[in-house]
């Protein structure tokens, strides 16, 4: 596309390029007559050259002066004609640089932006971006369309709509980062409405605080917020981690309705899921020796034998096994524990429900695990590392028969996992041993990535920061924390001042892999409006029975107790279809 | 210097429509050329004592008649005719004598004495073939004819002529000149021929002058200081 100058509005212009570097960003001095107070950090920016367009982000803003005696002597406002002085002055004398990162250029004749390989030359100049910049740098939402760039918000200044592309989001690891209380549960449920309705990946998400199943009560507002399930009918299944003890009716019937209750045998859990737990816990040191020692001896059913153990038994095996006594008795009463979780049983034959999650996300469904009653962290994050181990496994072997076969239809359908808390799971200690760890780091490659959500990330390992690739920033504060979301993203100094002029509620930071350059917006709200855009024009699904194959479970519990989406759906239009016929044939 | 000159060089000259001075009875005469050269000259009054004002926008014709030139007065002397006759007191100093009636009591005195004035060249202007008249601000080709006329320019003129800024440069590298009190005369009379829209250009002239005396903030706040006052 030809630049045309006249098409850019006069009142658009910021100044004209000075100084710069591709590498610390370029200096703009800023037009004589723009007052600095109107200029924002964080405002989209197009520099205009020879048969190239750049595109950036403004990130600072510098009072300047050409003379150190104006600043030595500088109109007082009591002084004679200081007001006529100060208004000769300003944009001579004294001056305002932007400064600007470029991450975009659009070549003479191309369609698509690149990412930026050369400056802008002096006194190219410098506009505040219009609609048409955004539409072609982030293009339009056409997710109703099964097209996959989903508008996330809005500019600062705009009323256009700025699109993340799915597809290259899914591609990688992705975080959504921010301080408590700055809504990152929002975004989080934005990102994965736009996920669900485009079908660019099955996401399991660990909801530790019941937020992304069904309707909550907003934070904020107070309004009613629906819940994915609410939004997407049976696309979305619900599994529930709750107490299903006869005896404690109480807490069953608060439990919401979900088409399956999570259950694990101590035979499930692993020598691995017991050291990410070291923390919440408090094992030591040699408690994984130990703990290796007895898998080794008993197999997956180290943990029963090792609680049913008694002070005789312990010490004996100890004695033949070479492990220390202090030790194993301690992990004994420790793991004591993880015994006493309701949700925990003795001996399992098979983890049904999870090879069904697995199936259903194989499927192209998407599961929410809700924690309900269970929220406590202990319990959060073994079962999210015990199903998450189970879905690793699972897509090693799908992605190795691809591999062999080469069938289109072998292709393993993309999962993204969404964890909250994301750094009690991959703070550097334990993040090299952990599932979570492995996936962050090379499970893109066998068709699983994770969404992390933290309002902590410098308790991330920093070699999982380096690998995400998309980040979605709210404001954060903590010096460290913002370090931490910026490892592994060049020119991130200018970012860090955007980062820190952020409001505290509904604006966030968007860059990386699906963004095609750094951009502030205003979060799209989560509401009425949303709720018909992101519905409109989907088709209805079944309910998900598992294929029936060697040990037959076909699990639809849970299911009759409610209306399910598509049902209501088939009632509406033949609601719709009477009226019609009663209004044309009266 | 010339150079400096061509270099702001106007590139799209101001027009006016051009009134014969003769028929203008706001533009009068005010004086003849006595000493000419490029960059400026002196010229006598016609009447003792009746310059030009410091400041004030003067033109002369060229010898082929079309051009005009165009310069500020900077420098205005009245004195003994001949250099070696000075003048003495007459007065006597008497209180009941007013200043005036020296004049009265020596008539000979408007004979004996002369009013001169200086003028800097700024710029000269060409009578289009639409009968438009075209600044330029550069020098002319040749200086102003010997015992020709100068007419002192109407505030139309003026406001014409100051559209564009860059005579002021021209006063700022001028030698001898007192081009801060100059610059400032100009641009209070300037100012005020434009009545309302004086502000704008009194800020206007003094960015350009900023940008041109970006090394040297005290000589420009000199200027600006000079010129408060001089809004409508």
């Amino acid at each position: 596309m030809m630049y045309d100058q006249t098409r850019r509005k006069p009142e658009k212009f910021l100044g004209v390029i000075t100084a710069g570097s591709l590498a610390k960003g370029v200096e703009a001095r800023i037009r004589t007559l723009t007052p600095l107070e109107k200029i924002q950090t964080g405002q989209f920016i197009a520099v205009e050259c020879e048969g190239v367009r750049f595109f950036g982000l403004l990130t600072d803003v510098t009072l300047g002066a050409t003379s150190d005696s104006v600043l030595l002597d500088p109109p007082y406002p009591d002084d004679t004609g200081s007001s006529l002085l100060r208004e000769v002055l300003h944009g001579v004398y004294t001056y305002g640089n932007a400064h600007i990162q470029p991450s975009l250029s659009l070549q003479n004749g191309e369609d698509q932006p690149r990412p930026v390989r050369s400056v802008p030359s002096h006194f190219a100049p410098v506009f505040i971006a219009e609609e048409a910049d955004f539409e072609q740098v982030f293009g339009q939402e056409n997710i109703a369309e099964n097209g996959h760039k989903f508008a996330v918000g809005q500019p600062l200044d705009m009323d256009i709509d700025v699109c993340l592309d799915l597809e290259r989001f899914v591609e990688r690891s992705n975080g959504i980062f921010g301080k408590s209380g700055t809504g990152k549960s929002v975004l989080t449920r934005l990102i994965l409405s736009g996920l669900i309705r485009s079908n660019t990946c099955s996401n399991l998400v660990f909801d530790m605080h019941n937020e992304y199943g069904s309707v909550t009560k907003g934070e904020y507002s107070g309004q009613q917020i629906k819940g994915l399930r609410d939004l997407f009918g049976s696309r979305v299944m619900v599994y529930a981690v709750r107490d299903r003890r006869p005896g404690d009716k109480n807490r069953e019937q608060r439990a919401t309705v979900a088409d399956g209750d999570i259950v694990i045998g101590m035979n499930h859990i692993d020598v691995e899921d017991i050291l990410l737990l070291r923390n919440e816990l408090q094992l030591n040191a040699t408690a994984a020796e130990s703990a290796y020692i007895l898998q080794n001896k008993f197999g997956d059913r180290w943990m029963e034998t090792l609680l049913n153990m008694d002070g005789e038994a312990l010490k004996e095996f100890c004695e033949t096994n070479g492990a220390n006594s202090n030790s194993i008795t301690a992990l004994k009463r420790k793991l004591g524990a993880i015994e006493r979780m309701p949700f925990v049983e003795k001996n399992l034959r098979s983890l049904r429900v999870i090879d069904d999650m697995v199936a259903a996300l194989a499927a192209g469904r998407h599961v929410i695990v809700q924690f309900g009653g269970q929220d406590d962290l202990l319990s959060y994050m073994l079962v999210a590392n015990i199903i998450t181990r189970s879905i690793h496994k699972k897509y090693k072997e799908l992605t190795e028969r691809y591999k062999r076969t080469q069938q289109a239809q072998d292709e393993p359908r993309r999962v993204m996992i969404t964890i909250e808390e994301a750094h009690k799971f991959l703070t550097p200690e334990v993040a090299g041993q952990t599932i979570f760890g492995t996936i962050a780091r090379e499970m893109r490659k066998y068709y699983v990535t994770l969404l992390v959500v933290d309002q902590r990330p410098s308790s991330i390992d920093s070699e999982v920061l380096s690998q995400i690739g998309t980040r979605i920033v709210a404001l954060i504060n903590d010096e460290r924390d913002i370090d931490a979301v910026f490892t592994g993203v060049s020119g991130s100094a200018g970012l860090k001042t955007v980062l820190a002029s952020l409001d505290s509620r509904q604006q966030a930071l968007l860059l990386g892999h699906a963004s095609p350059m750094p951009v502030v917006i205003r979060t799209r709200p989560f509401d009425e409006i949303f709720y018909r855009a992101i519905t409109h024009g989907q088709s209805s699904l079944p309910a998900f029975v598992r294929p029936t194959n060697g040990n037959g479970h076909a699990d639809t519990e849970g299911d009759d107790n409610r209306e399910s989406f598509e049902e209501w759906m088939k009632k509406q239009d033949e609601a719709q279809i009477e009226k019609d016929k009663a209004d044309l044939f009266g | 210097m010339t150079e400096s000159f061509l270099s702001t060089r106007n590139l799209f000259p101001t027009e006016t429509p051009a009134k014969p001075a003769e028929l203008n009875p706001t533009e009068p005469t005010v004086g003849e050329v006595v000493e000419t050269s490029l960059t400026g000259f002196m010229a006598h009054t016609y009447k003792l004592d009746e310059p030009p004002p410091f400041g004030g926008l003067v033109r002369v014709r060229d010898r082929a008649g079309n051009n005009e030139i165009f310069g500020a007065v900077y420098h205005i002397a009245t004195g003994g005719l001949d250099p070696g006759r000075r003048a003495a007191t007459r007065g006597g100093g008497l209180p009941a004598k007013s200043d005036e009636q020296v004049y009265i009591d020596n008539p000979q005195l408007s004979r004996l004495l002369k009013t001169e004035f200086g003028v800097l060249v700024l710029g000269c202007s060409k009578v289009t073939s639409s009968g438009r008249r075209s600044f330029s601000y550069v020098f002319p080709d040749y200086p102003p004819p010997l015992h020709y006329s100068v007419t002192l320019c109407s505030d139309a003129t003026l406001v014409a002529f100051t559209e564009d800024k860059s005579y002021l440069r021209a006063i700022l590298e001028a030698p001898q000149v007192p081009a801060e009190e100059l610059i400032a005369a100009i641009l209070r009379r300037a100012t005020r021929a434009r009545e309302a829209a004086g502000r704008m250009f009194l800020v206007e002239s003094l960015r350009y002058l900023a940008r041109t005396l970006k090394q040297d903030y005290d000589r420009f706040k000199i200027i600006v200081e000079k010129c408060e006052g001089a809004q409508v």
